[in-house]
């Protein structure tokens, strides 16, 4: 989702609910949200919104899936988390709860993980015990055959 | 933990890894020599779950722990906090880490730890290519487990899999809190590949003090016998040798063969150098020691119209070639009779006589060997005359066969041989050589059951000699011998017990006849014949002598009796008696100047007793006793006696011979620990007819876990009946440098000294 | 005094389908004696792929040593030692004799004179003494009977 896109957001779910007053709308059961060719797939989502548009989104799921197809990339990007919140101001996705990234042949797991759709830079903390530390899984490119992304 | 509490300063990765022996398995303990106070444990380090490597890095995945980590739009990753890398079988911690995907190099600061199956590295910074897995370290120490290798360093780097180089580093084998000796040098590569280590500006030091300075070194580092670059000796000798000091330089110049020079400063004879080659190629080993030294003060003393230069050259080779055949050469020449002696002085008790110039060709089959040989000797014992030289063989060819049916056995044996000797100084029959061709089918009747044997058989020996100059007869002679044997034997046994072992004792009575009749000879020359040592094995032979001009004439028959003690939960032969005796049915008048007649009508009783009740503990009596006479002929009895360990060797021997050389010495050797480091080993062997002593050897060891330290003083008759002395301390550091070759000799005088270094090392 | 014929064979029945490894080129003696001893024992030898054990010769070496000497240091008489090293393994990998050693040692009188003949005896009494390690070895077969191969299976099972 980016603000400057200018593909509308479509949002189906089996059943939705507005409450336009307070600005929040609330859709439950296999939602999907798309722009473009990114797409978001969870259990529920609640969408707040003000004069001027979207304010935030927060998709629930177990998990939520996320994925986006960035122009000039092989792979698209894979995010998954229990909660995915969109904030449009900062342009800024966050998974929180069995957050996972997947990103060319790297993935990110951690207790919370923040990925910039524009400038596509993440950052992950891990949790207090030891099991939730941030790991990164990244496979060695062999230099010679060079399908390094620039 | 992770820091030294007396330095302060973050523990060494030796250090860490080094467990005393109280907190070692079972199993780490076992690898570990005696007198060490511990060694080095891997830990499994690799997390759980991590997946193993299919060992090349790049199809390796990479993965990371830490507290927090962040990435930028070119995918380089940022990660503090407990950092954790697995590359399978690597693992790199660390506190901060950057990850550059351009150029696929890992960077991680803060207290690193580096972990590979062969080494351990801690250290400040690394960078790490996780394409490859070469890896630089800076401000690192490191550790080698298998080889027990440990230094720190400037920067270790690794460009390859088998190549590390060590800047400005050390290196030793010692245990971490023990200084006893070091190396330090600019630059040390270790090449796994070569087996082989390079060491620029190196400084061998004691207690962090530097001894020895040289500018460019190479030494072995893989576990090849030739374990040593670094082996002063320092030895004196009262035999114009004086003070003698070597230094040998080891260089390594290709994957297949490598030089070891050792110059070595004789005092009052002058410089000595040794050069060994060594090379290995498909077909098998060869080596080349060649000793110079241009003017020797010492020898020209005592031969003043000699130039003083000396040398000596050996050459050997050992090769497989198609299946079946394999070929051997050995060449030996020196310039003087005194050479061996005076320069190549070895630790045997012996002098050699005689050195050989052998070049062999071989086959084996299951029916056929063939065996091709051109065999000289230099003569090196100047108190043998000209007419005692024995003469080259140029060829020898020999070619036996052997089959079976069910019924019969056949076997053809057949030599040529062309015996030469330079004669122009030679007179009379001396001068005669030629050629012989000798011939020996035969054929037996094995009929053999559980209880018994009887084989007969029948044997022609067919010679023919083609002579040039026999001053003894014409040139042509043929001589053929025909042999009748019988061979016949029984089985008893009974259950015998002794103490809480059972044991099933045996009777084997044996009787041998052999017929052959007299068959003139005494104008055949003598080019390769003696009579064979009297003993219990010679009982059951079918010719007195060995070598092919003299058949002896035998119509005679041996009685022998054998009983062996068999344990039988080891199936051991804890104890055998044997005993036989000769009865003459006619005198034996076939001999070679005088010797091998025999007139009477019984031989001595020849017998054996072997006593081995225990693992390491063996004695044996051999002896001939005459009952005409009832005094003993012959005499030989060895007891040896040595723990599991071989750390306490006792070895006993006395050997008596009453007949036309009498002879009566008595010997004893033994290795025993005075402390755990501290051991004795010595040899005294003592002639009881001269009443002196003929030869001794003392050794004093030191023994610490990293180094090793003996003084060796040995006194051997020389040529000329004296005793002379020579001592001699030398020092082996653990992996760096070794005794070399020396073991062997050590061992033929003390007898199961081999066996304490291959559990000591 | 208790001593009756031999009646039975000495290799125990477990053994008695058995592939020998031995080179001739260790000592033709040695692997000859060997064979003909054990099948003296009734042992068949087969192939590998049908043999129940596999009885190998992995290393024989000879070493000597001069015991006594004249007043110049020449060698009187020479102790010739040969040691072999072999091992008896079963089709299933289980190792039953791991590389134990037997060795035997004789003397014979050495003469400087007669350097040839004295060569030529050293290589009779290396055979002589081949022949006695063979049968060393296969007296050391004795004791594993079906009750001794499966305790020591039993214990390599852990």
């Amino acid at each position: 989702f980016t603000a400057e896109s200018n593909e509308p957001i479509k949002i189906q779910s089996d059943h939705a609910e507005l409450d336009e007053l307070k600005g929040r709308s609330i859709y439950t059961g296999e939602v999907v949200v798309t722009q473009g060719t990114t797409l978001l797939t969870s259990d529920k989502v609640i969408v707040y919104t003000n004069k001027e548009g979207l304010i935030k989104l927060e998709a629930f799921g177990s998990p939520a899936k996320f994925t986006h197809q960035q122009e000039g990339e092989p792979q698209p990007t894979h995010a998954y988390g229990k909660k995915i919140t969109y904030t449009r101001a900062s342009e800024t996705l966050t998974l929180v709860d069995d957050a996972k990234l997947e990103q060319d042949k790297n993935t990110f797991r951690g207790a919370v993980i923040e990925y910039n759709t524009v400038s596509r830079v993440v950052t992950a903390e891990g949790g207090e015990e030891k099991s939730q530390r941030v790991e990164i899984i990244v496979h060695p490119v062999k230099n010679d055959t060079g399908d390094k992304t620039e | 933990d992770e820091l030294n509490s007396e330095t302060g300063r973050a523990k060494t990765a030796a250090e860490i890894d080094w467990r005393p022996i109280d907190q070692m398995t079972e199993a780490e303990r076992s690898k570990l020599s005696a007198v060490c106070k511990g060694g080095y444990v891997v830990p499994s380090y690799l997390p759980e779950g991590s997946v193993s490597s299919s060992g090349d890095p790049s199809e390796t995945p990479m993965r990371v722990l830490a507290d927090s980590a962040s990435f930028d739009a070119e995918q380089n990753a940022y990660v503090e906090g407990g950092v954790e890398i697995t590359q399978s079988p690597y693992f790199l911690t660390g506190s901060t880490a950057k990850l550059n995907q351009s150029t696929q190099q890992v960077t991680v600061k803060g207290g690193i730890q580096l972990r590979s199956p062969e080494m351990f590295l801690t250290g400040d910074t690394v960078n790490y290519d996780i394409s490859t897995g070469a890896f630089d370290i800076e401000g690192a120490s490191y550790l080698a487990h298998e080889q027990g290798f440990r230094g720190q360093s400037a920067t270790v780097k690794r460009p390859s899999e088998n190549l590390v180089v060590i800047e400005k580093g050390t290196i030793t084998r010692c245990d971490p809190d023990d200084k006893a000796w070091s190396i330090a040098a600019s630059e040390i590569t270790l090449d796994q590949e070569e087996g082989v280590g390079y060491a620029k500006h190196f400084r061998f030091r004691v207690q962090d003090v530097p001894i020895f300075y040289f500018p460019w070194v190479t030494f072995p580092i893989n576990d090849d016998r030739k374990s040593g670059f670094l082996y002063p000796s320092i030895g004196s000798s009262n035999v114009g040798r004086g003070l003698a000091l070597s230094a040998p330089y080891y260089f390594n110049l290709a994957p297949d063969y490598d030089a070891t020079l050792t110059p070595q400063y004789v005092h009052g004879r002058g410089i000595y150098t040794e050069l060994e080659g060594r090379h290995l190629n498909t077909f098998g080993l060869s080596k080349i020691n060649l000793g110079y030294i241009n003017d020797d003060e010492e020898y020209i003393e005592e031969y003043p119209w000699s130039d003083g230069e000396r040398w000596g050259l050996s050459f050997e080779n050992e090769s497989k070639l198609a299946a079946g055949w394999s070929s051997s050469i050995d060449y030996n020449v020196v310039s003087d009779d005194d050479y061996l002696e005076d320069l190549a002085r070895t630790l045997s008790i012996n002098n050699d006589t005689h050195i050989d110039r052998v070049g062999k060709i071989s086959y084996v089959g299951d029916v056929w060997q063939f065996d091709g040989a051109v065999h000289g000797y230099q003569t090196v014992d100047s108190n043998i005359t000209e007419a005692n030289k024995p003469y080259s063989r140029l060829p020898e060819l020999n070619l036996v066969g052997s089959w079976d049916n069910e019924v019969f056995d056949w076997t053809v044996g057949s030599q040529y041989t062309y015996f030469f000797r330079d004669n122009e100084l030679l007179t009379g029959n001396d001068k005669v050589q030629g050629s012989r061709l000798r011939i020996k089918p035969e054929v037996s009747l094995p009929m053999e059951q559980l209880w018994g044997y009887i084989t007969p058989s029948l044997k022609i020996d067919q010679s023919n000699y083609a002579l040039e100059d026999n001053g003894l007869g014409d040139d042509d002679i043929s001589r053929t011998v025909p042999f009748a044997t019988l061979d016949a034997g029984l089985y008893f046994d009974r259950p015998f017990q002794f103490g809480t072992q059972d044991y099933n004792q045996t009777l084997e009575p044996r009787v041998f006849y052999v017929h052959s009749p007299e068959v003139k000879q005494d104008d055949i020359p003598d080019f390769d014949t003696s009579v064979k040592t009297f003993s219990y094995s010679q009982l059951f032979s079918d010719d007195r002598f060995v070598g092919g001009d003299r058949v002896g004439d035998n119509n005679r028959v041996t009685l022998g009796l054998t009983s062996r003690f068999t344990q039988l939960s080891s199936g051991i032969d804890s104890a055998v008696f044997s005993i036989g005796k000769i009865y003459y049915f006619e005198d034996q008048r076939i001999n070679l100047s005088g010797v091998g007649e025999y007139a009477e009508s019984e031989s001595p009783y020849a017998g054996e007793f072997i006593l081995t009740p225990i693992q390491g503990m063996d004695l044996k009596v051999t002896g001939l006793w005459d009952d005409s006479e009832n005094e003993t002929v012959e005499g030989n009895s060895t007891l040896s006696l040595h723990t599991k360990d071989y750390g306490y060797v006792l070895n006993l021997g006395h050997y008596y011979k009453d007949d036309s050389s009498p002879l009566e010495q008595a010997n004893i050797s033994t290795i025993f620990p005075v402390t755990k480091k501290v051991s004795v080993f010595g040899r005294w062997l003592y002639d009881l007819n001269d009443k002196r002593t003929a030869g001794t050897l003392a050794g004093l060891e030191y023994r610490s876990c990293c180094w090793r330290a003996q003084v060796l003083s040995s006194s051997y008759l020389t040529d000329d009946a004296e005793l002379s002395h020579t001592i001699m301390f030398r020092v082996e550091l653990k992996g760096l440098a070794g005794f070399g070759e020396s073991g062997e000799e050590l061992d033929e005088q003390v007898p199961g000294y081999l066996g304490r270094e291959s559990l000591y090392n | 005094c208790g001593f009756q014929l031999r009646g039975s064979v000495a290799i125990p029945v477990e053994l008695h389908q058995l592939s020998l490894h031995c080179s001739n080129e260790l000592s033709k003696v040695l692997c000859q004696t060997l064979n003909k001893q054990l099948t003296l024992n009734d042992v068949n030898l087969v192939e590998d792929n049908k043999a129940d054990y596999i009885l190998s010769i992995t290393s024989l070496n000879s070493s000597r040593r001069a015991v006594s000497i004249t007043n110049r240091a020449v060698a009187v008489e020479y102790e010739v030692t040969n040691k072999a090293t072999f091992n008896l393994i079963a089709a299933d990998q289980t190792i039953i004799i791991d590389n134990a050693t037997t060795s035997a040692r004789q003397t014979y009188r050495f003469d400087e004179d007669n350097v040839i003949s004295k060569t030529r005896e050293e290589e009779q009494v290396k055979e002589q003494i081949n022949k006695l390690l063979a049968s060393k070895i296969i007296s050391r077969l004795t004791p594993y009977n079906k009750l001794r191969i499966e305790k020591i299976k039993a214990a390599q099972a852990q």
